[in-house]
């Protein structure tokens, strides 16, 4: 994970996020992003309620957030990294 | 780098807000001289630029503040076409407050259009199709931005028309050949717009499909594809500023993408959209 604050621009619901120190944009849809949001501690049980969707899903895009660098998991929850807006 | 200039002739090319100092065969100079005639960087100075090309045209060397120095084999049949390019990239690289990606910008019906796309799918050949149409030129090959004030700024490097680019935009595009080499002939338009305009829409050319069409794009895919295309998001000093900036710029245009049989086809159906 890089130590440089990401940067997140907000496009329409969509959220494009810039990792300065990897030099590396990622695209999060709608749903993603919501989910990414979300995770403010959340449990995955707790996030389902929130964002909605099957659990697969959501497992998925977690994974997925969690290999971007995107959040960590801190006791039995997701937290967000943050992220400054562009 | 220290680059001491051999036996060729120097000269000072003296382009508002710019100077460029070139050592090389007289021929290469004149023609670069021409090519970079129609810039104008008054409200936004850059530092000097220093050139050196062999007497044999085989490498270049160049240095600038700013821009580490290079130095670079041309290659032949596009020795021209690179000493302009790296040109264009050393100013590219140190204009303090534009942005800029690679692609072409026309300004039609007072706005600005911008078209993003690789190597080869037709830019140039989309661009000459706007100015026939009407539209004044802006820039092929670099599109140039004002993100704050959400503006594509006149950037006016001639137009490399290569033979299938002519092929492709029946009809002659009014202007006047400042270069030749090869194939390519180097055009400036007559039409051209010399202040900057409001950025309207940004287009990215796909491959090319039998059906023509143009589709709606989320402006998250399309800075997606503006990271992936050459721009000032290539140079790692000035990465987020130019994210931020191309976000702004974004929030203020419509995204669509294209395609079709050919870029003509492609650009008659861009018109028709622009007119709408």
């Amino acid at each position: 994970m890089s130590t440089t604050a990401f940067l997140a621009a907000r496009l329409d619901g969509e959220i494009v996020v810039l990792d300065p120190g990897r030099a590396a944009l990622v695209l999060l849809d709608e749903w993603s992003a919501k989910v990414w949001e979300a995770c403010d501690g959340q449990s995955v049980a707790e996030l389902r309620q929130t964002v909605g969707g099957s659990q697969m899903r959501l497992r998925r895009a977690l994974r997925r957030l969690l290999t971007e660098g995107l959040i960590r998991q801190e006791r039995a929850g997701w937290t967000r990294v943050p992220a400054r807006d562009a | 780098m220290s680059i001491a200039p051999p036996a060729l002739s120097t000269r000072v090319l003296a382009i508002p807000g710019w100077t460029i100092t070139v050592s090389a065969p007289e021929p290469l100079t004149d023609a670069l001289a021409n090519l970079l005639s129609g810039l104008n960087f008054a409200d936004e100075p850059l530092p000097p630029l220093r050139l050196i090309v062999s007497e044999d045209v085989q490498w270049m060397a160049g240095e600038s503040d700013g821009w580490p120095p290079w130095r670079l084999e041309l290659p032949p049949g596009q020795r021209v076409g690179t000493v302009l390019g790296q040109c264009v990239a050393a100013a590219t690289a140190v204009l303090p407050r534009r942005l800029f990606v690679h692609a072409g910008a026309v300004a039609f019906g007072g706005k600005g259009v911008v078209i993003v796309g690789g190597s080869g799918t037709g830019k140039t050949a989309m661009v000459a199709r706007l100015v026939q149409w009407g539209g004044g030129y802006l820039s092929d090959e670099v599109a140039l931005f004002d993100s704050e004030a959400s503006t594509v700024v006149p950037f006016a490097v001639p137009m490399a028309i290569k033979a299938w680019t002519a092929r492709a935009i029946s009809g002659p595009l009014a202007g006047r050949e400042v270069a030749t080499e090869g194939e390519v002939r180097f055009r400036l338009p007559d039409r051209l717009q010399a202040t900057p305009v409001p950025l309207a829409e940004v287009i990215l050319m796909r491959p090319p499909r039998r059906r023509a069409r143009l589709v709606s794009m989320s402006r998250a895919h399309m800075l997606m594809a503006l990271g992936t295309h050459a721009s000032s998001m290539i140079h790692r000093d000035r990465l987020e500023t130019a994210f931020e900036g191309f976000s702004r710029l974004l929030r203020r245009a419509r995204c669509s993408a294209i395609e079709g049989p050919s870029p003509g086809a492609c650009a008659d159906l861009l018109v028709d959209a622009l007119r709408a």
